[in-house]
Parts: C-alpha cells; sequence; structure tokens
C-alpha cells in the first residue's frame, strides 16, 4: 500500500521531485487512503464545497458568505419556494479537488467589532478539520476573503413593511 | 496525532477552564474594546486570546492583592500550554476587580 502511495505521489509530482516520500504534514496516513488497489474514490466538488461551506458557518463570526451580488441573488433564491438549500450551502465557495489533495477559496462576510484575524483562523480551522476528516482528502490551502463586514442595524432588507 | 481545529479548540477550552478555577478569578471576560474571544464551531470561549505569540487571558478578579492571583493564572495555563507543547507565553490581563474586593479592601486599611 506504501508502494502504491508512493508511486501515485511520483507519478502526480514528476520524476524531477526530490523528495518521494509523502507529504510528512499528514494526517493523510490516519484516514482512508481514497486510491487502493480494489478501486478508486472520486469526490465531486460539490461535497467539499458544502462542507466548507458548512464548516465555515459553523462559526459564529461569520455572518453570510459569498459575494456581493451573489449574496443578493442567494436571498433572491431563498425567497423562491421550492428552492434547494444546495446553492445557499455552497455559496461563496470554490474549491479544487484533485486526487487526493482540495485547495478551498471562501468569501466570507463578518459582523462588525470582532477581529477579523481570530475569526478567519477559526474559520480555516474548521474548514480543514472538517474537509480532511469527512472526505479523507488532504487541504493544502484555505483562502478567505473577507469580502464585506456586517453593522448591525443596518439590515440589508427591512423586516416590515414601511406602509401598513 | 490531533489535528489543527480540534487543537485549537481544545487548547482554548482547557486554558479556559484552568485560568477560571484558579483562586481568586471571578470569572473570564472580554473586555472592553474588540472582544477578546475564541471562535470555536457553534459559540466562542470568551476571554481567551489564541495570539501567535502569546496566549493571552482576560479576568475579572474578586480578591486583593491582585499579584497572587495573576501568578496562579500565569501557572495554571503555563502547565495547561507545556502539555500540549506550546511554546507561546501567557498573558494575563486584569480586566475588573469585583466590587465587594475593592470595599473589603477599604474596610481592611481603615481598620488598620
Amino acid at each position: 500500500m506504501t508502494a502504491t502511495a508512493t508511486k501515485t505521489t511520483e507519478s502526480a509530482k514528476g520524476p524531477g521531485d526530490a523528495t518521494p516520500a509523502p507529504r510528512p504534514t499528514s494526517t493523510i496516513g490516519t484516514h482512508a487512503a481514497l486510491t487502493s488497489e480494489h478501486g478508486q474514490t472520486r469526490i465531486a466538488d460539490t461535497v467539499v464545497a458544502k462542507i466548507a461551506g458548512m464548516a465555515a458557518r459553523e462559526i459564529p463570526g461569520v455572518y453570510s458568505m459569498g459575494r456581493g451580488f451573489a449574496r443578493r441573488m442567494g436571498q433572491l433564491r431563498s425567497l423562491v419556494p421550492g428552492s434547494s438549500e444546495v446553492s445557499l450551502a455552497t455559496q461563496g465557495v470554490s474549491v479544487e479537488v484533485g486526487e487526493r489533495e482540495a485547495a478551498i477559496d471562501l468569501d466570507v462576510v463578518t459582523w462588525y467589532g470582532q477581529s477579523i484575524v481570530e475569526v478567519s483562523e477559526a474559520v480555516r480551522a474548521n474548514v480543514i478539520q472538517r474537509v480532511e476528516s469527512m472526505t479523507g482528502l488532504t487541504v493544502v490551502e484555505v483562502n478567505i476573503n473577507v469580502d464585506d463586514i456586517f453593522v448591525e442595524g443596518q439590515d440589508e432588507e427591512p423586516k416590515e413593511p414601511r406602509v401598513q | 496525532m490531533a489535528d489543527l481545529s480540534t487543537d485549537r479548540v481544545m487548547l482554548a477550552r482547557a486554558v479556559a477552564a484552568a485560568a477560571g478555577s484558579t483562586p481568586g478569578v471571578a470569572r473570564l471576560v472580554p473586555g472592553t474594546g474588540v472582544p477578546v474571544v475564541t471562535h470555536v464551531p457553534g459559540g466562542t470561549v470568551t476571554g481567551v486570546g489564541l495570539g501567535p505569540a502569546a496566549v493571552s487571558v482576560h479576568v475579572a478578579v474578586d480578591r486583593f492583592p491582585l499579584e497572587p492571583v495573576i501568578t496562579g493564572v500565569v501557572e495554571a495555563v503555563s502547565a495547561v500550554l507545556a502539555g500540549a507543547g506550546d511554546p507561546r507565553r501567557v498573558e494575563v490581563v486584569v480586566e475588573d476587580v469585583d466590587e465587594a474586593a475593592v470595599r473589603r479592601a477599604a474596610r481592611a486599611r481603615d481598620a488598620d
């Protein structure tokens, strides 16, 4: 099994790479290998995106996700009856998934009055943990774009109509 | 080997527990200004900041003198960090003192 793993790594990286051993950082060994002698497991981008989206939202400092336009569209879409939750979970997430690694980009909106450094660290750590433990993929990077900051009281859509 | 997120969450909780149970510490507080909290999935750990070079603990104290209380917190938190193999410093910030403690201290001084 080790031999298989090494071979795959080498063929992926090319012969020029001087380090034949699999990445030492890894939790790889502790998770199920995605490529085995008996077959291959493929994980779709959507799966990783959904997990990452949910993981990011678990952090209380995240108010919302997505770029301005997508966020508004998401709000509209969520008003349409019968629209699925799928688009909402993956909103603001873009991923690249390889055979054994994944890279994740997130667009988040935080609350005013808290440390963005702290929030993004918490998001990054949680996303890596959730994705790695649920999929067995190694997360190589999580890039976080803080797109906007939500100020309480400055609600985007007034809850009550202005006229009765 | 525990991974990044679990480490973070566990460390913040362990530090909060150690500091919170130190004699003389009334509670952990977020402080004034940008709240000092550690975000964890589904909530926050109040009064614990995991900085790059130091772990800061913000407390409200319920007795005088402050010195032994602070020393106690530093020791308790250092023990947690050492146990986790974390090289960071400990930073204690006394954000508040309970009024009862201030009154007691004033009475004691008057009695002298």
